[in-house]
């Protein structure tokens, strides 16, 4: 069997202690036109199996104004290289 | 059996429901169908979607600015055990009003019985309302909370939150209302008046399905004064074996009844754009025709004067027969739905004198009609001239 090839890229992902915190950030970003993906939380980050809002690192300063102005609680930002 | 059907039982649950809500729990069933928050596929995140907008709207519907203040439970009744049994420990004192539903007396005489707590039901100034005098004359040293239902599901009147937040404030009392019959038709703004906790079924006045309710936390609340009563699978914290402390995760555990939050969330949305204040006064006109027309029968006894009902619910007898003899012969015979009897609050009948006999229940909805209650008093002309 021979796997798929895919093009990887550095992204930024906000990881959270729970994934109702994952949507309120992600329609934050619909809200505001910031370009996001929910996806699985990445194993090598955390042994959580929920998701995260993985962003484009240029966003970056964009996002943390906008999850601290809504106060809402978030374990870290990370970056991370993963499937476009 | 009458083959009309006409729907006068909307404090119990309202029907019909505005189009919208069956199109959505079909969507849900049929096209998302996945549970929220429990894995990263398209389905999950589309149910944490319609999870998080639902508690936006309920957040602001209530006056509270964090969407996670929103707890969702499988009723009213559900959400008042959580405040309730949460809050209030060894040796506390209580403080509660003539009008309680049992969902609210019934969690405190049980936890009487067992000795944690004791509570006081205080009764009304005047024939159903509060004032702060008559409330402080109840207070002892260890009064940690006040529970009290905004309005009665037995004869439609409300009690003034003002009165009551105001208590709670000034005495550093928790506040726990019961809004199973005024969310949806009357305003709560719990964070201008300062409300800790309130209970809301979805499938009243919000017009979702049954088995949908919530517990709408203040954002000044500390929630380490409530303890979850529900403990197990948030989907967060997945490596630890103990409860997370953050909201909602520390009070929802298993899988939330999506079906009947996503007819719930159609419900709000059908309650918005009709707006409340208009059903408020639909309600109104609907209440004051029932006094018109029920002047005119002079064996209907009526128990509150109509200025003071609020939610659109009004009890009556007829001389004669029984709450449940007339009960039966308007469904039976003519295909209304009422409620009679005491309507799971004995002690809002024993305040206004109609335990334990009872009454015979009608409450309109956004859909109710002058029509269902011309239809009415044709059969109760019909009855009391038989």
């Amino acid at each position: 069997m021979q796997l798929m090839k895919f093009r990887m890229l550095e992204y930024s992902v906000v990881l959270f202690f729970s994934n109702n915190y994952a949507i309120w950030t992600s329609k934050l970003m619909d809200r505001n036109h910031v370009q996001y993906k929910v996806i699985p939380v990445p194993r090598s980050l955390s042994s959580d199996c929920g998701y995260c809002v993985r962003i484009l690192t240029k966003d970056l300063s964009v996002v943390k104004g906008l999850v601290e102005e809504h106060q809402i609680e978030y374990d870290r930002f990370e970056s991370f290289e993963g499937i476009t | 059996m009458s083959k009309n059907k006409v729907y006068l039982d909307n404090a119990a649950t309202s029907f019909p429901k505005p189009p919208g809500v069956a199109k959505a729990v079909l969507y849900f069933m049929n096209e998302v169908g996945a549970s929220p928050g429990r894995a990263a596929h398209m389905g999950s995140i589309e149910a944490g979607e319609l999870l998080f907008e639902t508690r936006e709207k309920i957040a602001s519907l209530c006056g509270v600015m964090g969407p996670m203040r929103v707890i969702f439970t499988s009723s009213a009744t559900e959400a008042l055990n959580l405040a309730i049994f949460g809050c209030l420990k060894k040796g506390d004192h209580i403080i509660t009003t003539s009008f309680e539903h049992n969902s609210t007396i019934r969690p405190l005489k049980a936890l009487e019985e067992k000795g944690t707590i004791k509570f006081t039901v205080v009764p009304p100034y005047d024939k159903h309302q509060y004032t702060l005098d008559c409330l402080e004359k109840h207070l002892k040293p260890n009064t940690k909370a006040v529970v009290f239902n905004h309005a009665s599901n037995v004869f439609g009147t409300a009690v003034s939150l003002e009165v009551f937040s105001e208590f709670a404030r000034k005495h550093r009392l928790i506040s726990i209302c019961d809004a199973s019959q005024s969310i949806g038709v009357l305003p709560i703004d719990m964070g201008e008046l300062g409300i800790d906790l309130l209970g809301i079924p979805g499938h009243k006045g919000l017009c979702g399905p049954m088995g949908t309710g919530a517990l709408v936390i203040n954002d000044s609340f500390d929630i380490d004064q409530m303890s979850p009563q529900k403990f197990g699978g948030t989907g967060s914290l997945s490596d630890q074996i103990v409860q997370p402390n953050f909201l909602p995760d520390k009070y929802e555990s298993g899988t939330p009844n999506m079906i009947g939050i996503a007819g719930l969330s159609a419900g709000i949305d059908a309650i918005n754009a009709e707006s409340i204040g208009k059903i408020f006064l639909h309600k109104k006109e609907l209440v004051n025709y029932f006094y018109q027309r029920a002047s005119e029968v002079k064996e209907l006894i009526t128990y509150v004067h109509p200025e003071h009902i609020e939610t659109g619910t009004i009890s009556f007898n007829l001389e004669g027969l029984s709450s449940s003899e007339l009960g039966f012969l308007l469904s039976d015979r003519f295909g209304i739905q009422t409620r009679i009897g005491l309507h799971c609050s004995p002690l809002a009948h024993q305040a206004m004198g109609t335990f334990p006999s009872g009454t015979v229940r009608i409450s309109f909805g956004p859909f109710s009609r002058k029509s269902d209650i011309d239809y009415l008093f044709d059969a109760i002309d019909e009855i009391s001239n038989a």
